[in-house]
C-alpha cells in the first residue's frame, strides 16, 4: 500500500509512469477481437435477416401457387358440371346413359361364341 | 504583458509585435477550442449512432414486417368440400375488389368508359355518375378473378387498387346446394354443413385438409335430375329424394326441389332454400307398412300364413279406415302388403299393440330426429296419446309424420340385416366408428325384403321394377293435411326401396309434394309418380355404385309397362 501510495504520488508529482510494455498490445488484441466479434454478430444477423426475407419472400410464392392451384380446380371442377358434360357426350361423342342390357360379366364375354369387336364397341352409342 | 527575456529584453516598454502575437495567439486558441468543441460533439453523435445501431444491430430481434405477412397472419381460410371421391364441392378462390380514389381521376368518363369496356356488367353511364358524385374511395366491383383483374391491370390506369379478399364458391352451381348451405359476406357459414360444421371448416383450412363428404356427386345429380324431372312431369311443389349405403348409413345422395343458387344465396327464395330431406316431416302413408310387418313378424305376433278379412271398414267411433282398393274376403299378410290395404295394415297394428308398436318405431329411429351434421333436423310429430285409433293408423303411416331422411335410414335398417347404422354425410374416420341399433332380427328383415320384392313385381311399385337391380319397395301415397282436415285432391306421394333384393345393400327414397294428375285416370298416387322416378333413379346410379345386374328373367314391371304402351297404341 505504501508502495503503490508513494508511486501515485510520484505520478501526481509529474514523474513518468513506469514503462508498460504488453499493455498497448493486450488493448490492440482487444480492440480487434471486438470488433472482429462485432462484424461477426453483424453479419449473422443480416444474413439471418436475408433468410427471413427469403423465406417471406417463398411463403408468398407458395400461396399464390396455392391460390392458383384452387382457382385451376374450381375452374376444372366449373367445367365438369354433370349436366355440362352430359349435354357435351350427347351433342359431341352422341353417347347416351349405359342400360342395363348393355352390362355383361366378364363370363358371360367368355362364353360369347364370336366376340364382335366393332358390335361391342358401338353398344354404348346411339344410332 | 511586458516581453522581457532573461530580465535584459524589453523592460518596461511594450513591443509592437507583442500585442499581436498576443492576439493571434489568443485567436488560435479560440479556434482550437471551437475545434474541440465541434469534434466533440460530432464524436457524440457518432457515438450515439453507432451505440443505436449496435443495439439496434445486436438486440433487436423484430424481423422486418412485410405487408404480405401482415396480410397472411390475417387470413381466415375455409377448407375445400369434396365428395367421396375427392371432387370438389366448395372451394375457396382469391378475388379482387376494385376502387378507385376520386382525388386521382383525371376524366371520370373516359375511366368509365375504359373499364366497362373490360367488365361489361359494370355500367359506363351508371359508373360515370358514381365517379363524379363520391368522394374518396369508390367500390367499383366485388370479386373481380385474376384474369379480370389482369384485364384491369392492362389499361393503365393509376387511380384504381385492388383489394385482395377470398370468396367461397360452389363450382358445382346448385348440386348439393342443401346440403353444401352457404356463407355471408364475411365468409362466415349461414346455412347447411358451411354453418353447422364452420369451425371444422376453418380449423381444416388452416391444415390445407379438405372436408370429405360421403355423398357421391354422380349419384347426387342422378337423384338431383330425377327430382326435377318428376317434379316437371308431375307438376308437383316439391320433391324430396335420399340415397343411403345401407350398410354404413352414409348418405350418397340427398336432395330437395326446389332448389338455389349457393354462390348467390341472395337471389334465392326462401322456400327453394328448405331442406326438405331432413328438415320437414311428412305423414309417410303405406310407406309405413313395411314396418307393421316387420314388427308384428319379429315379435312374434303373426305370421306370413296369417289372415286377415279386410272386405270391411275398420270404424273407430266418427272414424273409419278405408282401403283404395278394397278386396273382399280375407289377405295374407304378404297380401296386405302387396296391394298396400289399410284395413289389413291397422289390424296388423291393433294385434301388436301400443307397446310394441312404439318400441320398434323407436328402434327403427322413427320416434327422434334422425341425425345428421347438416343440423336442422325435421323433429317427427308424433301422437299426443296412442288410443286404438292411432296405433291402427300409425300401423300405415299416418297420424305420425317423419322427415324423408329418418325413413330411409328404416329402410336402410331393414336392408342391412335389421340393424339400424345412424346416418352419416361427412366421411367417418377409424375413430369415429357408426352408432348401430339392433331394429329387428336379420330374418325378419329378410322376409320383409322379400315381400317388398313382390310389391314391386306384383303390386303397387311394379313401375319401379327395372332390368337387373332386383328393386323391392314400397308405395306411399298420404293426403295431406289442410286446415285440419285430410285433402284428397293434395298428396304426399312416395316410393321407398331398396336394391338388389337378394343382397340389399342401398336404400332409396323419392318423394313428391302435391304431384298432379299422372295419367288419364287422374291418379297421382306414388304408384304411379314416384315409383318411376325411383326406377329410373336406379338404373342410372347401380352402375354407378357397383351394382352387377342380375339379368335371368325380364322384370314384371317391364311386362305391365308394355302391356299399357300397347293398350294406349291400340
Amino acid at each position: 500500500m505504501k508502495k503503490s501510495a508513494a508511486r501515485l504520488d510520484e505520478d501526481e508529482d509529474g514523474a513518468p509512469p513506469a514503462r508498460r510494455p504488453w499493455r498497448g498490445l493486450w488493448v490492440s488484441i482487444g480492440a480487434i477481437i471486438v470488433v472482429v466479434l462485432a462484424v461477426s454478430l453483424y453479419r449473422a444477423k443480416t444474413e439471418a435477416q436475408e433468410t427471413r426475407k427469403h423465406i417471406t419472400q417463398l411463403e408468398k410464392e407458395l400461396r399464390e401457387t396455392r391460390r392458383a392451384i384452387s382457382a385451376r380446380e374450381a375452374e376444372i371442377a366449373f367445367l365438369e358440371r354433370p349436366e355440362r358434360l352430359r349435354e357435351i357426350a350427347r351433342a359431341r361423342l352422341n353417347l347416351s346413359p349405359v342400360q342395363t342390357g348393355q352390362l355383361k360379366s366378364i363370363d358371360e364375354l367368355q362364353e360369347s361364341p364370336e366376340r364382335k369387336p366393332d358390335a361391342a364397341a358401338s353398344g354404348a352409342v346411339e344410332n | 504583458m511586458v516581453y522581457n527575456p532573461g530580465g535584459e529584453g524589453w523592460s518596461g516598454a511594450r513591443d509592437p509585435l507583442a500585442d499581436e502575437r498576443d492576439r493571434s495567439f489568443q485567436k488560435r486558441e479560440q479556434i482550437q477550442g471551437r475545434i474541440r468543441l465541434m469534434s466533440g460533439l460530432c464524436a457524440g453523435a457518432f457515438l450515439m449512432l453507432a451505440g443505436r445501431a449496435s443495439f439496434v444491430s445486436l438486440f433487436s430481434d423484430k424481423p422486418a414486417a412485410s405487408p404480405v405477412e401482415k396480410s397472411a397472419g390475417s387470413e381466415t381460410h375455409r377448407a375445400d368440400i369434396v365428395d367421396r371421391n375427392g371432387e370438389l364441392l366448395a372451394g375457396v378462390v382469391t378475388t379482387y375488389d376494385l376502387y378507385a380514389n376520386v382525388k386521382d381521376i383525371w376524366n371520370p368518363d373516359d375511366m368509365a368508359r375504359r373499364i366497362s369496356a373490360v367488365l361489361p356488367d359494370v355500367g359506363e353511364a351508371r359508373l360515370a355518375a358514381r365517379l363524379k358524385r363520391a368522394r374518396g374511395y369508390v367500390l367499383i366491383r366485388r370479386g373481380l378473378t385474376p384474369r379480370q383483374k389482369q384485364a384491369v391491370f392492362s389499361l393503365g390506369l393509376p387511380e384504381v387498387e385492388f383489394v385482395e379478399s377470398e370468396r367461397r364458391i360452389y363450382p358445382r352451381g346448385t348440386l348439393a346446394a342443401h346440403i353444401l348451405g352457404f356463407v355471408d359476406a364475411d365468409g362466415a357459414g349461414k346455412a347447411g354443413l358451411e354453418r353447422a360444421l364452420n369451425e371444422r371448416v376453418l380449423a381444416l383450412g388452416k391444415t390445407s385438409e379438405a372436408l370429405r363428404l360421403t355423398i357421391d356427386m354422380r349419384v347426387q345429380y342422378a337423384l338431383e335430375a330425377e327430382l326435377s324431372q318428376a317434379t316437371a312431369e308431375f307438376q308437383a311443389i316439391g320433391a324430396s329424394g335420399v340415397v343411403m349405403d345401407a350398410s354404413s348409413g352414409e348418405v350418397l345422395g340427398i336432395a330437395s326441389w326446389p332448389t338455389f343458387y349457393p354462390n348467390a344465396p341472395g337471389d334465392a327464395r326462401p322456400e327453394s332454400m328448405r331442406n326438405r330431406a331432413v328438415a320437414d316431416v311428412y305423414e309417410m302413408g303405406s310407406t309405413f307398412k313395411p314396418f307393421t310387418v316387420a314388427m308384428g313378424l319379429d315379435a312374434g305376433q303373426f305370421t306370413l300364413a296369417n289372415a286377415i278379412d279386410t272386405s270391411r271398414p275398420l270404424t273407430f267411433g266418427g272414424q273409419s279406415i278405408h282401403d283404395v282398393h278394397p278386396v273382399n274376403g280375407r289377405q295374407s299378410v304378404a297380401e296386405i302388403l302387396i296391394h298396400s290395404s289399410n284395413i289389413g295394415a291397422a289390424q296388423l297394428a291393433l294385434d301388436i299393440g301400443d307397446v310394441t308398436q312404439r318400441r320398434y318405431l323407436q328402434a327403427f329411429g322413427l320416434l327422434d330426429p334422425a341425425p345428421l351434421q347438416s343440423g336442422d333436423l325435421g323433429r317427427p310429430l308424433l301422437p299426443k296419446d296412442w288410443k286404438p285409433v292411432t296405433i291402427a293408423t300409425v300401423g300405415f303411416g299416418h297420424g305420425i309424420a317423419v322427415s324423408p331422411l329418418a325413413l330411409t335410414t328404416a329402410y336402410a335398417a331393414l336392408a342391412n340385416g335389421g340393424l339400424r347404422i345412424a346416418p352419416t354425410i361427412v366421411a367417418r374416420t377409424p375413430e369415429d366408428p357408426p352408432r348401430t341399433y339392433p331394429a329387428v332380427s336379420p330374418e325378419t328383415a329378410r322376409t320383409v325384403i322379400g315381400l317388398m320384392r313382390e310389391v314391386v313385381t306384383e303390386g303397387t311399385g311394379r313401375r319401379a321394377d327395372v332390368m337387373g337391380y332386383e328393386v323391392a319397395g314400397k308405395t306411399g301415397s298420404a293426403e295431406k293435411v289442410i286446415a285440419g282436415v285430410y285433402d284428397k285432391t293434395k298428396l304426399l306421394s312416395s316410393f321407398a326401396a331398396v336394391f338388389p333384393a337378394s343382397e340389399p345393400r342401398y336404400a332409396v327414397l323419392i318423394l313428391l309434394d302435391e304431384p298432379k294428375a299422372g295419367n288419364k285416370d287422374g291418379d297421382a298416387t306414388a304408384a304411379i309418380t314416384a315409383a318411376p322416378s325411383v326406377g329410373r333413379l336406379i338404373t342410372r346410379i347401380a352402375p354407378i355404385l357397383g351394382v352387377a345386374p342380375v339379368l335371368d328373367a325380364p322384370p314384371a314391371g317391364m311386362a305391365i309397362q308394355n302391356e299399357e304402351a300397347k293398350r294406349r297404341a291400340g
